[in-house]
C-alpha cells in the first residue's frame, strides 16, 4: 500500500508540473474525480480566510478560548480593544490566558470580572450559555459591555467562544427612551383631560390616558377591549351629532361639544378636539385628541348668556337712544332708538365717531367734557348738544355720558343715553320769544300811555287853534303841520301798542274778504303802479273776530313790505281760504289751539329772504332797510296783532323767488256785525259830564272842547275827587268820562263805585292802554265804551254824543 | 468561417477549486471583450454532474470545450493566456 500511495503522489506531482499547476482535478475511468493536493489546500485556505474575514468584520469582540482558558484566536475587534491601552485589558490578546486576566483582585471591576471567570469555567464545564453585563472604565470613558460565553461546536476540541459587545450607546438610547416614555406617562397620567390615540383603519384604541376612568367612570381596559364603548355614554340628544362629527372629521380633525351620562347618572359637558395623524405618505392613518370636561364653563356661560340676553334686550328696546363708544369716539354699539334719532343705520354709525355727527359748534364742549371724565373729575356728564341728522337738519338732544372703567380703573369706554329734545327746545325758543315780546310790550305800553296824553294835547290844541283861525290865515299852515305831525305820531304809538299787544282792541265779526276789499284802494295807492295787485278770495269764506282797524293795519304793513321787496315791479297776491289746523300742528306752536281757521296769504315775487332774515323778521326794530328808512315795527306789529287775535302767522321765503306770509285767524260762523253808524248829527249837547283825568292838559283840552259844545262840565283830577263831586252834586250826571289808568283808583274801579251811587250815569272811558279794570286780555268787554287816546276834539265830541244817545 | 456565428462553450469545473474559478472568470472576460452578444457559456461542475463529465470524456478540470462553431476544440487550464486561447479557438483579434 505505501508504494501505491507513493506512486500516486508522484503521479500527482508530475501532473502538476505538466499542467503548470493549472489543473484542479483528475478523473478516473470510473467517473470519480479527485482534487489535486494544491487545489485542496487552496480551497481550504480560501474557506478559512472567508471565515476569518467574517469574524474580523464583526464589531463584537470575539475570542476562542481553549479548555484552559487560553486565547487560541481572536478577531480584530478583540485584538484592537486589547491593545487600546485599557489597563485591565492590556494583556488579553492571543496567547494570554483570559481566565487569569479576569482573576479576582487583579482589576478594578473585580466582582464583575470574577463573575466572568466563573461563567467561563461553568461553560467549559458543560454549561450552555453565560451572559453578563458590566461597566468597564476605559480611557475613552465608561463603557458598558454585554459578555456572552458559548461552548464550541462538538467536532473540534472543546473550548468556548467569548463574545463581548459594547452596548454603551444602546443603553444610553434605552435610558433616553425610558425617560421620554416617563415624561409622556407623567403628562398623560397627571392630566385631567383624556388623551387618546386611535387607529383609523382598525378603530383599535392605541392609547387612552387614565383620566378616562375618572371622567367617563369606565376603565381604560374596557375601552381597549371595546374601542367604541366610550360612545355608549353619550347623551341621547347629542349622540347623532357627535357620531356625525367624528365620522366627518376622521381625516380632517374635529372640534365638538357633547354631553355624557356617567354610570352614576351625572351629566357632564365634554369638549373634544381631534387631530389626524399622518403616515410617511401623508395620509391620515391614526387620530389623536383631547377631551376636556367643560361642565363648569358651560354652566357659567349659561348664566352669563342669560344675563347678556337681558342686557341686550334692555339696551335694544330702551325708549331712549343708547350707545357705547370707545374712548376716541368710535361707535361700538348702538340701539335702534339712537339710530332713529340721528337718522343713520346701525352699520353707518358703527363706521363713524360721534364727532362725525356732532354739530361743529358743540365739538369743543364734547372735548372738554371727555377730558374731565377721563381725568376722573366727574363720573357722569349731562349736557345738551346738537347732532346733525343724516338729512342735514339739526337735532337737539339731552346727553348723559358715563365712563365705564376696567376693574383696574383704566377707562374702557363711554356709555351715553340720548333724549331727543328738539321739540322741547323749539317750544322753549318760542316761549322765550313770547316772553321777550311781552317784556318789550310792557315797556312800550308804559311809554305809550304818557305819550298818548301828550299827543292828545298837541293834536287837540292844534285843532282848536285851527278852528279859531280864518281860512286864509298864514298861521294855518304851521298849525296844520303841527296837527298832521301829531297824527303821525299817534299812528306810530298805535303801532307800538298794537305789536306789543297793549292796545285795547275792539273786535267785531268780520268777513275777511270784505275787509280786504275795503282796503284795496288804500293798498293800490301804497304799492304804486309798477306792482300788480291780485286778490283771490275764497268762496264761502268763514268769518273772524278782529278789530277791523288792526286787520287793515296788518294787510297794509304786509303790502308795504312786499312793495319794498319788489323795487322793479312785480305782483302782490292776496288769497283767502278756509283751513283746519290739526292737533299735531297746533301742539308744535305755543298758544295755538287746533280747530277751524281762516287763512289769509299775502305773497309777492320779490327779492325774498334768506333763512337768517326769516328767523328775525318779526323782531321789533329789526329791519333790512337802511337807517331812517323804516322803523322795523311793521312786521312786529303784524305779529302782535295776529297773536293778539289768537291767530298764527308763518312766513315762507326763498331768495330770488319771493315771499308769502300766511295768517291764520280762528274761524267763527257768526254773522258779520255792521259798523256802528257814523255820527252825522251834530255833536252838541247840554248834558252834564263828569270829567275825570289826572293829566292836567288833557283834562283842560277835553273840558274846553265839551264846554264849547254846550255841555256842563264837572271836573276831577282823581277818582276820589270824582266820587266826592258825584256825592255832592245835585242833579243828574249824565256821563262819566274818565281816564282808565290813574293813580290810587283806576277808572274802572271808579265806574263800579259810581254805578251804585248813580246807576243812571253812562260811562265812557278814555285810554290807549290796557288795564284789567275794563278789559280782559286787551279785549273790550261788551257794553264798555272806549275813547282811544290820542283823540281829536272831533272824535271826543262824536263819541260823547254817541254814548249819550244810546239807550 | 462566418464572423457572425455564435460561439457555444462548455466549461467543466471542480466546484470552487481555485483554477476552476479562475477559468470561469477568464472565459467570461474573453467572451465579453471579443464575442459580445454571440457567445453561450455552460458551466458544468464535475462534482455535481460526474457522469456527464465521464460521458464527455473529461479527465481534468478546468477544461473548456468549444462546441460551436466547428471544429470542436478542448483546452485545459486556467485560460489565463488570452492570446493562446484565442488562437486555439480560431479567433482573430479584430479591433473593436
Amino acid at each position: 500500500m505505501p508504494a501505491l500511495i507513493a506512486t500516486l503522489l508522484e503521479a500527482e506531482r508530475r501532473l502538476e508540473e505538466l499542467t503548470a499547476g493549472e489543473v484542479d482535478t483528475v478523473a478516473d475511468g470510473g467517473g470519480r474525480t479527485f482534487l489535486l493536493r494544491r487545489a485542496q489546500e487552496a480551497l481550504r485556505h480560501r474557506e478559512a480566510a472567508k471565515q476569518a474575514a467574517i469574524l474580523n468584520a464583526l464589531p463584537a469582540h470575539i475570542a476562542l478560548l481553549d479548555p484552559q482558558g487560553l486565547v487560541v484566536s481572536a478577531n480584530d475587534a478583540w485584538r484592537r480593544f486589547a491593545s487600546t491601552g485599557a489597563v485591565e485589558e492590556q494583556a488579553a490578546g492571543a496567547g494570554v490566558n483570559y481566565l487569569h486576566v479576569c482573576a479576582p483582585g487583579h482589576r478594578s471591576d473585580s466582582p464583575a470580572a470574577h463573575d466572568v471567570a466563573e461563567g467561563i469555567r461553568a461553560v467549559l464545564a458543560g454549561g450552555t450559555l453565560f451572559a453578563t453585563e458590566y461597566v468597564c472604565a476605559s480611557p475613552t470613558g465608561a463603557q458598558r459591555f454585554l459578555l456572552t460565553v458559548t461552548p464550541l461546536a462538538d467536532d473540534t476540541p472543546k473550548g468556548v467562544i467569548v463574545m463581548r459587545r459594547d452596548i454603551t450607546a444602546e443603553r444610553q438610547t434605552e435610558d433616553l427612551l425610558r425617560a421620554s416614555e416617563l415624561r409622556f406617562r407623567q403628562m398623560a397620567d397627571s392630566s385631567r383631560d383624556v388623551f387618546f390615540l386611535q387607529s383609523l383603519d382598525s378603530s383599535q384604541m392605541l392609547y387612552v390616558s387614565p383620566a378616562y376612568e375618572k371622567i367617563w367612570g369606565r376603565t381604560c381596559d374596557s375601552l381597549y377591549a371595546t374601542p367604541q364603548s366610550w360612545a355608549d355614554a353619550i347623551h341621547p340628544d347629542d349622540l347623532q351629532d357627535t357620531l356625525t362629527a367624528f365620522e366627518a372629521g376622521r381625516a380632517t380633525g374635529f372640534d365638538h361639544e357633547f354631553r355624557i351620562v356617567r354610570p352614576d347618572g351625572g351629566i357632564r359637558w365634554m369638549h373634544v378636539r381631534g387631530f389626524p395623524v399622518l403616515d410617511d405618505a401623508g395620509r391620515p392613518y391614526r387620530i389623536t385628541g383631547v377631551v376636556s370636561d367643560v361642565t363648569q364653563r358651560k354652566e357659567a356661560s349659561g348664566d352669563l348668556r342669560e344675563s347678556e340676553e337681558r342686557f341686550r334686550a334692555t339696551f335694544e328696546q330702551a325708549a331712549a337712544g343708547m350707545c357705547h363708544t370707545t374712548l376716541d369716539g368710535r361707535y361700538v354699539r348702538v340701539n335702534q332708538r339712537f339710530c332713529d334719532i340721528v337718522g343713520y343705520t346701525r352699520d353707518e354709525l358703527l363706521a363713524r365717531t360721534f364727532q362725525d355727527i356732532t354739530h361743529a359748534d358743540d365739538h369743543a364742549l364734547d372735548v372738554l367734557a371727555n377730558q374731565r371724565q377721563l381725568a376722573g373729575e366727574v363720573q357722569t356728564m349731562a349736557r345738551e348738544k346738537r347732532y346733525i341728522h343724516k338729512d342735514g337738519s339739526v337735532v337737539w338732544v339731552d346727553l348723559m355720558v358715563s365712563m365705564l372703567r376696567e376693574a383696574s380703573g383704566e377707562p374702557k369706554y363711554l356709555i351715553a343715553v340720548v333724549q331727543d329734545i328738539t321739540a322741547r327746545r323749539q317750544l322753549e325758543q318760542e316761549l322765550l320769544h313770547a316772553q321777550r315780546m311781552e317784556g318789550v310790550g310792557q315797556l312800550a305800553g308804559g311809554i305809550a300811555h304818557d305819550f298818548n296824553n301828550l299827543l292828545t294835547v298837541i293834536g287837540g290844541r292844534s285843532e282848536l287853534a285851527l278852528a279859531k283861525l280864518q281860512p286864509a290865515d298864514p298861521l294855518r299852515r304851521d298849525l296844520d303841520l303841527i296837527k298832521k305831525t301829531a297824527d303821525r305820531a299817534a299812528a306810530l304809538t298805535r303801532q307800538l301798542l298794537a305789536f306789543s299787544r297793549k292796545q285795547v282792541i275792539q273786535r267785531r265779526v268780520v268777513d275777511p274778504n270784505d275787509a280786504v276789499d275795503n282796503s284795496t284802494n288804500l293798498l293800490k295807492r301804497l304799492i304804486g303802479e309798477d306792482i300788480e295787485l291780485v286778490f283771490l278770495p275764497a268762496a264761502d269764506l268763514g268769518r273772524v273776530r278782529v278789530d277791523p282797524g288792526n286787520f287793515e293795519q296788518v294787510i297794509v304793513n304786509l303790502a308795504v313790505n312786499a312793495r319794498d321787496a319788489m323795487r322793479a315791479g312785480g305782483r302782490l297776491t292776496i288769497e283767502t281760504s278756509n283751513v283746519t289746523l290739526d292737533a299735531g300742528y297746533a301742539g308744535r306752536h305755543v298758544g295755538l289751539t287746533p280747530g277751524p281757521y281762516v287763512m289769509i296769504a299775502v305773497s309777492d315775487n320779490g327779492a325774498g329772504m334768506d333763512a337768517e332774515t326769516q328767523a328775525r323778521i318779526f323782531e321789533p326794530f329789526f329791519t333790512t332797510k337802511g337807517p331812517g328808512k323804516g322803523t322795523g315795527l311793521g312786521l312786529a306789529t303784524v305779529y302782535g296783532i295776529v297773536k293778539h287775535s289768537e291767530g298764527h302767522i308763518r312766513v315762507y321765503s326763498e331768495p330770488g323767488v319771493g315771499t308769502v306770509f300766511k295768517i291764520y285767524l280762528p274761524r267763527t260762523d257768526a254773522a258779520p256785525e255792521a259798523e256802528p253808524p257814523g255820527n252825522t248829527t251834530a255833536a252838541e249837547g247840554t248834558e252834564t259830564v263828569l270829567l275825570v283825568e289826572d293829566e292836567a292838559e288833557v283834562r283842560s283840552l277835553a273840558r274846553e272842547v265839551l264846554e264849547r259844545l254846550g255841555y256842563t262840565l264837572l271836573e276831577a283830577n282823581s277818582a276820589d275827587d270824582a266820587l266826592l263831586i258825584a256825592e255832592r252834586h245835585v242833579g243828574l250826571i249824565d256821563l262819566l268820562l274818565t281816564d282808565v289808568v290813574m293813580p290810587r283808583m283806576s277808572g274802572g274801579a271808579l265806574a263800579e263805585a259810581l254805578a251804585s251811587l248813580r246807576p243812571e250815569t253812562k260811562i265812557l272811558f278814555m285810554s290807549g292802554y290796557t288795564d284789567d279794570a275794563i278789559v280782559r286780555h286787551g279785549v273790550l268787554e261788551k257794553g264798555v265804551d272806549l275813547l282811544e287816546k290820542p283823540f281829536s276834539p272831533r272824535t271826543l265830541a262824536a263819541k260823547v254824543r254817541a254814548v249819550l244817545d244810546r239807550q | 468561417m462566418s464572423r457572425r456565428s455564435t460561439f457555444t462553450f462548455r466549461l467543466y469545473v471542480a466546484g470552487e477549486a481555485e483554477n476552476s474559478t479562475q477559468a470561469v472568470a477568464n472565459l467570461t472576460a474573453l467572451c465579453r471583450a471579443h464575442l459580445p452578444g454571440r457567445h453561450e457559456i455552460e458551466v458544468v461542475d464535475v462534482f455535481r454532474q460526474p457522469r456527464r463529465a465521464l460521458a464527455d470524456r473529461i479527465f481534468m478540470t478546468p477544461t473548456l470545450v468549444k462546441c460551436a462553431p466547428a471544429p470542436a476544440r478542448r483546452i485545459v487550464g486556467t485560460l489565463s493566456q488570452a492570446l493562446t486561447v484565442m488562437h486555439a479557438l480560431g479567433l482573430e483579434i479584430t479591433p473593436a
